[in-house]
Order: C-alpha cells, then structure tokens, then sequence
C-alpha cells in the first residue's frame, strides 16, 4: 500500500469506529467527505482509484456498517461519469445501486417501472434515499436515477420519478460488476473481522482445563478459516487492479465468486468455535456471519458468477485457459508500472 | 496477521517476451508427450529435456554467472516455472537440483562444492534430492535419528532415509543428520552425500500408481569430506526451514492437475450446458485465485519479506484444489465432451485420481501445514 493509502485506511478506520456509537452517522460520513472517494478533486473528492476504494469497502464490511455508503461512492462515481457537468445536488443523500433488464420507462412522467434483480436496500444495508439503476435501453447500458421512495416490497419499482437519465461510461465495470466487487471486498473485510473474533474467543475460552485454542482440531479448523479469508483477500486485491485497468468482467467475476465460496465454511467455522455464545442476539459474531450470508446472494450468487466465468472461459476455444489467465494477468501487470 | 499484498512483477514487458519464448521453445520440445505424460508435471523425468532446458539458461536462472547461473531475476524464473508447470514438461529430472538444493549451496557450501556441482546443475546434467524422512520420522522430523560422526577424514554417515522423490536417479542427496547430543531440533546439520559413494544403498520404492518416484536410501559408514557439512554445524534446523518456503508456495503447489481441465475444456463439444459451464467456471476461479495467491508469495520473498505463514495456506488450499478436481470432473463426465476425445480426458483423469493422495503428503502433510498456520494466528 502507498503512503496515502495507509493514510486513507486510518482515517476511514477512525471514522467508522466513532460513528459506530453515534445516533445520526449519515451526516457525519457525509460531512467527512467519504461519499466522493471517487469523485474528482474538482468535486471536493479524493479522485480514488479501485484499489483505493478497496480499503473503504473493505473497512465498511470489517465494522458491518448498516449504511449505503459503498454503494453511494459507487452511484457518485458512475453518475459523474456519465455527466461531468452533473448538478451536484443529484448526487446528495443515500443512493443505493441496482440492476434491472425490464423496465419500463413512461417519457412522458418521467417515470419508470420494473423489478431489480438484485435488492437494493436490505435491512443489513440500510436504507436509501435515491436508487441508481443499470438497464438497457435500445441495446446501450443506460443508468436512472430515480426516487427510491417508489420501491416497493420484492424489489419492484413501480412509477418512480426519474430524476436523471444517461448512457453507462464506457471501460468500466458495469453496475452489476460494481455492486459484485463491492459486495465481494464487504465479505473480505467481514471475514477478517470474523477471522479476528474466533481467533481472540479461543484464546479466551477454556475448557477441560486449557484454552480452545490448544486443541488441534481447533487450530486446524481456524487455520482453514485463514485461508479462505486469505484467499478471498488476494482474488478481491487483484480484481481491483484489474479494474483500475479496464472494465475487469472476468476479475470481478471471480473475486466475487471466491468470496461466496468462502462464506459457508467460515460462517460454520466461526459459530463453532464460538459455541452457544456466539449464537445469541448480545453477541457481536453474527453482524459479521448473517450479513456475509446476505452478502453472498446480492449481486450475483455462486451459480451467476461461475456462469458468466465458464462462459468467459470457454469464449476462445483456440486458446488455452492458461493462455487467457496469463495473458490477462501480464497486461494488468504492465499497466501497473 | 498475515499479509498478501503483492508487489507488481519488475518490467512485465519483458515477462511477457519471457514468456512467449518459453512456449515456442516448448512447442518443439514437447510436441510428442502424451497427456498422461503431461499429468506429471514435475515428477516426470527426462533426462535429456533437462539438458535442453539448461542449454536455455532455464535452470539456476537465478545464480551467478561464475556457477553458470543465469543472474536473472525471481519474476523471470516464475515465468519460466510456470510456463514448463502449465505445460506439463517433464521436469522432474534437475527439478528439486534448481528449486531448492542449488539454492541452499550457494547459501551454504564451500567454494569447491559450489565449483563442483552447481554449473553441471545448471546444465541440466546433475540432479539431487532431499533427505530428511526417515523409518520413524515422518511427519515428525525432528525425530530423525540419522548420525554424524565427526572423523580424522571427515564425516561417517550412519542411517536410513525413506519417501526421498529422486532418490533412484539423483547424484547427490542433501541429508538432515543428527550431529550433536540435542535433543529434537537441535543438534541437527545438513549434509551433501555423493549417493555413489561406498556403504550408500539406493532402493526405489513403487507406489499405488505402479511408478517408482521415491525410495529408500540405507547409509552405512558412509564417509563424506569435511566440507560436505553445509553451513553452521547444529544449525541444521534453521536453514531447512529456510529452504521450506521456496518448497512451498510456488505454482507446482496449485498446477499438478492443471492438465486435466485443460483437456477437459478442449474436449468439450460447443454451447454446453448450464451445469458444465458453471463447474468450468469455478474450477477457474479457484485457478485464478491460486494463481494470484503463489505470485503474492513470490512477491513477498522477492522483497525479502518472511512468507512461512503464507506458503503454507498456498500449499494446503493449492493441494485441496489439486485433490478436487479429478473428482469434480468425474463426478460430471458424460456426453457433454466429443466422443473421440473422451478417453483422453478419463485417461488423464484416472492417473490423477490415483495419484493425487500424494499432493497433500508431499512437502509437509496438510496437518504440518495446518500446524504451522495456527503457530503463525497466535494459538500455540
């Protein structure tokens, strides 16, 4: 990590333990400026890159904040780039993201209808002021932003004011892809913390006279833990550079396809550990493990990803798999000098 | 806790160059090797690819030019591992001879042995193993009861080693032997023995997949000189986990069934169906997610980092992944891959269901690995 970047993880670090007990956080994260992470300088943002965004979305699911805040990054992001003259107050409030390939757009209101794929706002999300949907309008990825009061229960939408209209930027990830890598780098920071929890609990816990963490069947179950966390750690770093690069379909595909694949066996890893405690409402634990079992559906579950990356795989039946990885890692790697 | 930020590889423009001339040198020299063959990556010996690839300065690429190295850098030497992994060139002949006991006497050796063994290494013409299992040592190494004693002439080597890779072809053997009165792991030092020296007897030993990749090897009084004790005497320890972490996380740990899904993918028929193209999809998640996770490894040894913790997690999910694969495959192989390429696919299928056992054995035991993780979280 550079020396802004270790900066930035500190700064955002601090912010969100100390939001963590304030009534009203919204305002405060607002106030920080952390929502124009992506954002250009000229827009009072940080001008950040994927990689920077790592750390935040990383952080965001290390203290399972219950606020769109990595989704609100991301709408600001996509929004300016589709108007760089955008009114600035359109990119005000909580905006949640999605993705939607039935809508049904009334000209004459301004308004839309349809059902997202992925829902928006969750309990675990919070809630969302606007939403910024993904569709595709005459064969083109074209973004909305719309009312998200309109959101109806199973992520229908139905009649919702649009409050602006614009055709996707191009070599970038699209929105679905962006939700996936961010829901990906929330399951990465969400299993560090779970990694952090078990490890402290079976250095604490004793039982038939010596801490949990002495028994091998303990530590060789925590040492698998660790490796999905490092595993998921390494696929969503390298999707991220990869997305620095150019719109990374199969990167984020596979960083968010590792990242579910670690979900079962580490939720089931840590609530063993932990025992009854961990299974009740007091402890801390299932933030961590009921959200990553959330997260794993949202934008694209296992079936989705590993569809679009067998497809990806099997595009170019001349070259070999080990050619198509190859060739991709040497080019990121080369735009990173 | 533990780290995987990978630094970029130094000038990819010319990894990528690297890389290309690896596979047309490749193109050739392997054009007539089977499937199967492939399947061993790097157990399948051939002595006279081995002098090839050295007439390539593809072996001790790294070492310096007075040893007939090649003073290259660690990211070239990974594109070329790599490439010949994928390839599944055999190169089992000088593999362990570069990987690691090259390595360890440039570290460690005198100037003589240096002169003496490292240029015809790097030749592709000298190849080594390495003893440290024994009859009642396994997993337990420590417990190894192989000794030293110190001579007028030099070192008298008495013992046995077992599960030694090579053993049958190698030239020399870099042994761990006790030498002092410690106890476990002290006490301990490494040695080069010349394995065609008198009271040195060498049995192959055959495993389940009919073939003899290890074996056993009997020491009795075995004289060595005094300068085949490498490095500090006692210290045997240190510098055999030093040597560990160049063992554990390079693409070789996460490759070994890597042939099978390429065959497989070449051998499907087009558009097929849902269910296949998801197993392919994840098969290559797991692939890729492997890929970046040894690089990160490399990158932090090239830094000079310690990486134990992190070798040992690529090795142990490299070799689950390996395990899983032709099972995977087996459990779905039906009328979605064209007829007449079918029994390629279930031959190169059946050599890795019966050889994939050993991949979590080889180089630490998946509990070894799992032990040294859980030292490196803090719980013992």
């Amino acid at each position: 990590m550079s020396e802004l970047q270790t900066m930035l993880e500190e700064m955002v670090a601090r912010l969100l333990t100390d939001v963590a007990t304030q009534p009203e956080p919204w305002p405060i994260i607002e106030e920080f400026g952390l929502t124009r992470l992506m954002l250009p300088e000229t827009l009072n943002g940080f001008n950040g890159s994927w990689q920077d965004a790592r750390i935040v979305f990383e952080l965001l699911g290390q203290h399972a904040l219950p606020l769109q805040v990595g989704e609100t990054i991301i709408a600001q992001k996509y929004l300016y780039q589709t108007n760089l003259d955008i009114d600035q107050q359109l990119l005000s409030g909580i905006i949640g993201i999605g993705y939607c390939d039935n809508v049904v757009i009334d000209n004459a209101n301004q308004v839309v209808s349809g059902t997202l794929l992925d829902p928006a706002a969750t309990s675990y999300n919070g809630p969302v002021n606007k939403l910024l949907i993904e569709t595709i309008c005459e064969g083109q990825p074209h973004l909305l932003l719309v009312d998200a009061n309109a959101l109806q229960e199973n992520s229908v939408l139905s009649e919702a004011t649009i409050f602006f209209s614009g055709p996707l930027a191009k070599d970038q990830p699209n929105l679905l892809s962006a939700g996936a890598l961010l829901r990906s780098l929330q399951i990465c920071g969400a299993l560090t913390e779970a990694l952090r929890l078990t490890i402290q609990y079976a250095n604490e816990r004793s039982q038939f006279g010596r801490p949990l963490a002495k028994f091998q069947a303990i530590q060789h179950d925590l040492a698998r833990l660790a490796e999905q966390t490092a595993a998921v750690q390494c696929a969503t770093q390298a999707a991220c550079q990869a997305a620095d690069y150019d719109a990374a379909p199969f990167e984020i595909a596979a960083a968010k396809l590792r990242a579910n694949l670690a979900v079962p066996d580490a939720c089931s890893i840590a609530h063993q550990v932990h025992g009854a405690i961990g299974f009740t409402e007091e402890h801390v634990l299932h933030h961590f493990t009921r959200r990553l079992s959330t997260w794993r559906s949202e934008f694209g579950n296992d079936r989705l990803w590993s569809n679009t990356l067998g497809k990806l795989a099997l595009a170019d039946r001349d070259s070999t798999i080990w050619q198509f990885l190859t060739a991709r890692g040497d080019a990121i790697s080369e735009s990173n000098q | 806790m533990f780290s995987f930020d990978s630094a970029p590889a130094k000038n990819p423009t010319a990894m990528s160059q690297l890389r290309q001339r690896v596979r047309t040198f490749l193109a050739t020299a392997t054009s007539d090797i089977s499937p199967v063959s492939r399947a061993h990556t790097w157990t399948g010996f051939d002595a006279e690819f081995s002098k090839q690839l050295g007439s390539q300065g593809w072996i001790g690429m790294q070492w310096p030019k007075e040893y007939g190295g090649g003073e290259r850098g660690p990211e070239e030497r990974y594109v070329v591992i790599e490439e010949l992994l994928a390839a599944g060139a055999p190169v089992g002949a000088h593999w362990i001879a570069d990987r690691q006991s090259g390595t360890l006497l440039l570290r460690h050796a005198d100037e003589a042995i240096k002169q003496k063994y490292l240029p015809k290494i790097a030749r592709g013409e000298c190849y080594s193993c390495i003893g440290m299992s024994e009859p009642n040592a396994g997993s337990d190494l420590a417990a190894i009861k192989t000794r030293g004693r110190k001579t007028d002439e030099g070192w008298v080597i008495n013992g046995a080693k077992l599960w030694t890779t090579n053993v049958d072809k190698a030239h020399f053997m870099i042994a761990l032997v006790r030498t002092g009165d410690g106890e476990r792991h002290s006490g301990l030092s490494q040695f080069l023995i010349d394995l065609s020296l008198p009271g040195v007897t060498v049995n192959p030993i055959t495993d389940q997949t009919g073939e003899s990749h290890f074996g056993e090897v009997f020491f009795d009084e075995v004289l060595v000189p005094d300068n085949c004790l490498l490095g500090e005497e006692g210290n045997g320890w240190q510098q055999v986990n030093e040597e560990l972490s160049l063992e554990r996380s390079g693409p070789e740990r996460y490759l070994s069934s890597y042939r099978l899904l390429e065959e497989y993918m070449d051998a499907l028929k087009p558009n097929p169906p849902d269910e296949i193209v998801n197993l392919v999809g994840q098969q290559v998640c797991e692939l890729w997610t492997l890929r970046q996770m040894s690089l990160a490894v490399s990158g932090r040894l090239r830094e000079g980092h310690k990486a134990d913790l992190e070798a040992a997690m690529v090795k142990d999910l490299g070799a689950c992944y390996e395990q899983q694969l032709p099972h995977r495959i087996q459990a779905i192989l039906g009328d979605e891959v064209e007829p007449q390429k079918k029994s390629k696919v279930q031959a190169v299928m059946h050599y890795l269901l019966d050889a994939s056992p050993s991949f979590s054995l080889r180089g630490g035991t998946r509990e070894i690995l799992r032990g040294i993780i859980a030292r490196g979280l803090g719980l013992r």
